[in-house]
């Protein structure tokens, strides 16, 4: 816990004017009611660039009390550098307690990744969302996939798909995969690896994204039907490694690429590092560790 | 009118608002279920503690908001003019947020913005002030929110209300969203939820 | 053994250090002051005030000292800095007919109601670098005294529209609250008001290359500098509580009317069309380029055909933002480590399959 002495008392609790706070809430409010859907608002300039997670940033401020403890990772990382700072940065305006653990955290900002930790009732997670449209790159125009939207009309998602099956055997999209939520709204999840989407499945947890460039938020209430776009005779699939992680024998989480030295020698670890942690805590051993033993 | 009529906002603005509106979403993510608000004192003669909480920690000059005449008071007008600065209107299709009684709710449903196709968002919340958010007409709800079903039975809620909620629901994207409160208490309702009378 | 980055926050701290010691630069130079900056480097002070989006000289001055010369992340931190302010209300429309003019000028006639006023311009000087300049203490430059300083003139435009020849500028409705892009997310197709606000805040490098490219023939609109003219205008404000309004205040504005050939459509009968633009001090580039691509985006609104980028509202409007761009395109700089291990686990198998 900071002591309050540290927090900054130049600006408002968590940044953010009242009024500002207030608006991101109601929009909150329609995201939640509309699963999927993206909510205009009028996202505001923040102290970081765009590109860095304002959006996510703006949601946290709006939502955040006093008595929340934080967790901050970006590429499921707490000690990346973007997420020290974002935390750092509500340490100072909010004074609130911080954690790098998932289970502890009330609230959970990331920037491409989802803990590999099970989250939990009570428990919110704040995506950081660069273009929250899923169908921008098959249209760059918003009146359209605008129109696309209300219309439900999303063959042109099931072509595009489609075609990488043609042309390349797969799906060749590996990250920010779409996904359809309550039956409805195709939606992007951010561009986590679509290693992540089951988890965004039925999830205890309450979800909600962020875009402040782009001034949209969208959400995933808890325990909403969350389905990755495939074909019959394509069902969709995620990654796989070929062996664990070096540091914790981890079988079943995201794995980092790790070069060593020059000759390109590699080690494969958890992303989460909270998680791969957590299991060495418990014993658990990967074979970087056994050799070192 | 005498300022000794102004019931008292929120103590600590900030922070009460944001504990207020973490109860709410909470609410709305997870519809059916009672959640408490942190109370406010001493609300507006005849107002619902819970729909001033909702007001205080909602609305602003960006909201205008319709009032059911039957809670209309100077007292109220008062309280939601000095401490949310929301216009207060007539229209019913204008406003972004009614605060309505149960026994009035099912003739107001249909008059309230319900968005556009390609803005659903711009819609009402209704606020309805119900004698209990237990004990009234039960209803069954499925949907996003909801890990298999939820009830609830706001008391007040007639027929013609529910009925009025279950044809909101057929117009998803579109429709309004319901909160439903009752002493320091609400449970919220979006439009996303199917309703239905059976019960299992 | 395991080599990724740890230690973010040190690392953090630690550039944070270098570039303090970097912006300083040679201790044994004088420090640049706030009044220098404010004084001498005029021009990028009022880009920084109007692509930030806040007219205050010293704030703009501090910084461009604070962002070491870099115009974008000046009007970075102007724009955050603004986000903080409170909101007091709309000025009344400032009625740049009665500005104080210190420069005026129309291409359009040799001759206009007070005269052509040529004030502080880089227009005729010959591009010789002086290296007087390059020797300090050097005695303050006097110009001479000229008649126009400060009188007030018509608009040149306003002569043309009395007979018709020329559009009348399309009023707001004065009923209606102004739209404000800081508190309403864009929504296509845009009013022309909103659209304007993004323009004025729109990085001048993007306008000028888009006006230019109109000017190449990628969706051409014959344009014509009506009128440009620098100098100072007051800023009302009428507090609601009062009902009549008080001056907060006298800002420098840049204004240019472009006037547009066009030869009538179902919409509206031939005539010459404005092109608007407007810019915090002395901006003339931005105001120009600005008209360009405001009369360019009206081009559905006259019946024309829409055919090139720079009349295609959501791609000019989009993608005007200097802080919005430059963030996007910075964070590249960002990990994305974990995408790239999608990426390369994915390639790794199409290769595999590909072998077999």
């Amino acid at each position: 816990m900071t002591p309050e002495s540290e927090t900054d008392q130049q600006y408002n609790f968590a940044y953010l004017d009242e009024q500002t706070k207030r608006m991101i809430r109601r929009a909150l409010l329609k995201a939640v009611a509309i699963p999927g859907y993206q909510v205009p608002f009028a996202g505001r300039e923040m102290p970081m660039p765009y590109g860095w997670g304002t959006g996510g940033i703006q949601v946290t401020a709006a939502i955040l009390r006093r008595d929340d403890t934080l967790k901050v990772i970006d590429q499921g990382a707490d000690d990346t550098t973007n997420a020290v700072s974002i935390r750092k940065f509500f340490k100072r305006v909010a004074g609130i307690a911080t954690t790098e653990k998932t289970r502890e955290a009330t609230i959970i900002q990331t920037r491409h990744r989802i803990p590999e930790t099970p989250l939990e009732d009570g428990q919110i997670i704040v995506f950081q969302v660069p273009i929250p449209e899923p169908l921008r790159f098959l249209e760059p125009r918003e009146t359209e996939t605008r129109k696309m939207h209300a219309l439900e009309e999303y063959g042109l998602m099931h072509v595009k798909l489609y075609e990488d099956i043609a042309r390349h055997g797969h799906i060749a999209t590996t990250y920010a995969y779409p996904v359809k939520v309550a039956g409805r709204y195709i939606m992007d999840p951010s561009p986590t690896p679509k290693f992540d989407n089951p988890k965004m499945n039925r999830t205890p947890a309450l979800q909600l994204f962020g875009a402040g460039r782009e001034k949209r938020i969208y959400a995933i209430p808890p325990y909403t039907e969350v389905v990755s776009l495939d074909f019959e005779d394509h069902p969709f699939e995620v990654q796989k490694w070929d062996r664990p992680c070096a540091l914790c024998g981890a079988t079943e989480s995201f794995l980092d690429e790790v070069i060593m030295d020059d000759q390109g020698t590699r080690m494969f670890v958890c992303s989460d590092t909270d998680h791969c942690e957590k299991r060495r805590g418990e014993g658990h051993v990967g074979p970087a560790q056994e050799a070192a033993e | 009118m005498a300022v000794t009529e102004l019931t008292p906002g929120f103590s600590d603005p900030v922070h009460d608002s944001a504990n207020a509106f973490r109860a709410i979403l909470d609410a709305m993510a997870r519809p059916g279920r009672i959640v408490d608000l942190p109370a406010l004192p001493d609300p507006p003669k005849g107002f619902d503690a819970a729909a001033a909480v909702l007001a205080l920690s909602l609305l602003d000059d960006d909201t205008p908001v319709w009032i059911d005449p039957g809670l209309r008071n100077a007292a109220l007008d008062a309280f939601l003019r000095f401490h949310a600065g929301c216009p207060i209107i007539d229209r019913t299709d204008l406003c972004r947020f009614a605060f309505v009684g149960a026994d009035a709710f099912a003739a107001l449903v249909e008059d309230l913005p319900i968005g556009e196709p390609d803005y659903p968002d711009r819609s009402a919340t209704a606020i309805v002030l119900c004698d209990g958010l237990t004990g009234g007409l039960r209803r069954a709800l499925r949907g996003p929110g909801i890990q298999d079903v939820a009830h609830l039975a706001p008391k007040g809620m007639t027929e013609e209300g529910w009925e009025s909620l279950t044809r909101n629901q057929v117009l998803f994207p579109l429709g309004i969203d319901t909160i439903f409160v009752s002493q320091g208490q609400i449970a919220a309702l979006p439009r996303s939820i199917r309703i239905s009378a059976e019960e299992n | 053994m395991y080599v990724a980055v740890k230690g973010g926050e040190r690392a953090i701290d630690n550039a944070h250090g270098l570039m303090a010691e970097d912006r300083r630069g040679d201790p044994e130079v004088a420090e640049l002051t706030i009044p220098q900056i404010r004084e001498q480097m005029k021009l990028a002070v009022d880009r920084v005030m109007t692509e930030g989006s806040v007219f205050d000289r010293d704030l703009a001055a501090l910084a461009i000292k604070q962002a070491r010369g870099d115009l974008i992340e000046a009007a970075f931190l102007i724009r955050a800095y603004r986000t903080t302010l409170t909101r007091f209300g709309a000025s009344l429309p400032v009625d740049t007919g009665k500005m104080k003019i210190d420069r005026r000028i129309s291409a359009a006639f040799k001759d206009i109601p007070g005269g052509q006023v040529l004030g502080p311009t880089f227009d005729y000087t010959h591009r010789l670098l002086d290296f007087k300049l390059a020797a300090e203490g050097g005695e303050a430059p006097m110009a001479l005294p000229v008649d126009a300083d400060g009188e007030t003139a018509p608009h040149v435009l306003d002569l043309l529209a009395a007979e018709g020849l020329v559009e009348t500028p399309g009023m707001a409705n004065d009923d209606a609250a102004p739209a404000d892009i800081t508190r309403e997310a864009p929504e296509y197709p845009m009013d022309r008001e909103a659209r304007l606000q993004s323009l004025a805040r729109g990085d001048e490098g993007y306008l000028l290359a888009l006006a230019y490219s109109t000017q190449r023939g990628y969706g051409r609109t014959h344009p014509f500098a009506g009128e440009i003219r620098l100098g100072r205008v007051s800023v009302e404000f009428m507090p609601e509580e009062l009902g009549f309004p008080v001056e907060i205040g006298e800002i420098e504005l840049t204004e240019c009317n472009m006037i547009n050939q066009f030869k009538g459509s179902k919409a509206m009968p031939p005539q010459f069309t404005r092109g608007y633009g407007v810019a915090f001090g002395h901006g003339e580039r931005k105001a120009m380029a600005m008209a360009l691509v405001d009369r360019s985006l009206r081009s559905e609104e006259l019946g024309e055909e829409i055919t090139a980028p720079a009349q295609d509202q959501e791609f000019v409007l989009s993608h005007c933002d200097n802080v919005q761009a430059t963030g996007f395109l910075e964070h590249l700089k960002l990990p994305h480590y974990v995408d790239f291990q999608s990426e390369l686990e994915l390639v790794r198998r199409m290769r595999g399959e590909a072998a077999e």
